[in-house]
């Protein structure tokens, strides 16, 4: 028994004296460490992702041709209708110009848009993060904003040589500005604590009394550019209930996510361009 | 081999372990669940090899873990250390031959590390009965998930060193 009390002393021993070592460790070095084993290990995430690719890729080989020919065929009607759109983009931003111009208005920031696979999801009850496979090498910075066809994927956490970390909109921790669709009066959002199997939540504080919504007629949740970091209008969620606050004078509610928010595999980060007649900014 | 060289390959099992985890989490997370495998990656350690093989293996671990987790820098690294310790305190107190007390030895220690989880994280969290019911789910989950594993992945492990000239099994019988 002595021989047994020794192994486990010197082990509780050598454990006290790493703890005391990293307590006085200065917090440069520290931050050194997070960095190193954050970039040594990218390359193997990444690699995994590459690979996911690789599978995806082969089992869509052994697609036929007339299934082929059908997506193409969807896929060019797609493209025809997004050609109107831009068609009708551009002279409503020539509008827009023509009226900042008359009314000596700042313009609306720019955004340039950086497509990026995911390489790594983390969707824990602490934490709900995806990391991106772009990082410095593309221009991205902490605090941009991520998008995906469903509206809002989160901001931009962390950054590394070559990937990055989002923290996403459903995260316990996750703050925005927005504002309802049709109403101008701004509103916090907070990601919500998620429960397992289940789509994604949020909650929404600070709603104006007067505002009504109902499981057949919900309120869609936009993105507001108050907090300077999401352009105006961009989907958080769906609010299907509205209760009053204790101080009555606001309602709050949950917001249902985007399901597919869950399984996204492709983002776009916003990276902001500078702003027209603000080239030093 | 050296024994150096065979506990490095036990490592990089576990590293590999660690990224398929990883990638399981990918799939897993379209699902809303979340697998934490961080008993299993140092079981090994604790339960069958030397001190400062254990010691630097988790302290290194710990690291990688930290890296990419959003918690305070250092929680994983001093987690995976008092795990460690619990597994070192453990192994004189079950039979290591035994299937079942190594799966419950490991599981216990992923329950510890998700409830110690639940406590620091706790912070600005505003918990409610949703929280404690997604915390049960990823204890229960990666609990079980745990139970399954523990034995297969030590006796992979063990049989490994045994078919590089270690046998592991034989040593700590003699003690």
């Amino acid at each position: 028994m002595p021989r047994n009390l020794t192994h486990q002393a010197k082990s509780l021993l050598l454990v006290v004296l790493i703890l005391l070592l990293w307590w006085f460790t200065p917090s440069f070095v520290k931050r050194w460490t997070e960095v190193v084993f954050q970039e040594f290990q990218a390359p193997a995430w990444t690699a995994l992702s590459y690979m996911r690719d690789l599978r995806s890729y082969w089992s869509e080989r052994s697609r036929s041709k007339s299934e082929l020919i059908e997506v193409g065929v969807g896929l060019s009607r797609l493209n025809a209708a997004y050609a109107v759109r831009n068609q009708q983009v551009d002279s409503m931003e020539r509008e827009i110009r023509r009226l900042e111009g008359y009314f000596h208005l700042p313009s609306f920031p720019e955004y340039q848009y950086e497509v990026a696979r995911v390489i790594k999801r983390d969707l824990t009850a602490w934490w709900q993060v995806l990391v991106i496979r772009k990082g410095l090498n593309y221009g991205i910075e902490e605090g941009q904003a991520v998008i995906f066809a469903g509206g809002v994927v989160g901001r931009i956490k962390s950054v590394g040589a070559y990937t990055s970390t989002v923290e996403l909109v459903s995260s316990p921790h996750f703050r925005a500005a927005g504002h309802f669709e049709g109403d101008n009066r701004p509103v916090e959002f907070r990601g919500g604590i998620n429960p397992g199997l289940k789509a994604a939540t949020g909650t929404v504080r600070t709603v104006p009394a007067d505002l009504v919504t109902s499981i057949k007629e919900p309120l869609r949740l936009t993105s507001s550019r108050l907090g300077g970091v999401f352009p105006d209008g961009l989907t958080l969620g769906w609010v299907y209930n509205l209760e009053p606050s204790p101080d009555g004078l606001f309602q709050t509610g949950k917001v249902m996510l985007d399901p597919r928010l869950q399984s996204v595999r492709e983002v776009a980060v916003l990276i902001p361009i500078e702003s027209r007649g603000n080239p030093g900014r | 081999m050296s024994d150096n060289g065979r506990i490095t390959l036990i490592f990089l099992c576990n590293l590999l372990l660690y990224f398929v985890v990883g990638e399981f989490n990918f799939f897993l997370g379209g699902l809303s669940l979340h697998f934490h495998a961080d008993a299993l990656l140092i079981l090994f350690f604790g339960l069958y090899l030397g001190r400062m093989a254990g010691l630097i293996s988790a302290t290194l671990l710990g690291f990688l873990a930290d890296s990419v987790s959003p918690v305070p820098h250092g929680t994983y690294v001093i987690g995976y250390l008092a795990l460690w310790l619990f597994l070192v305190w453990g192994q004189r107190r079950i039979r290591r031959q035994n299937p079942v007390h190594v799966r419950t030895l490991a599981t216990a220690t992923q329950i510890l590390w998700l409830l110690f989880l639940t406590l620091h994280l706790r912070a600005g969290m505003e918990p409610d009965t949703v929280y404690w019911q997604r915390i049960l789910m990823e204890i229960l989950f990666s609990g079980g998930v745990t139970y399954a594993l523990a034995w297969p992945w030590c006796r992979f492990q063990k049989s490994l060193l045994y078919s590089l000239g270690w046998n592991i099994e034989a040593e700590y019988s003699q003690l």
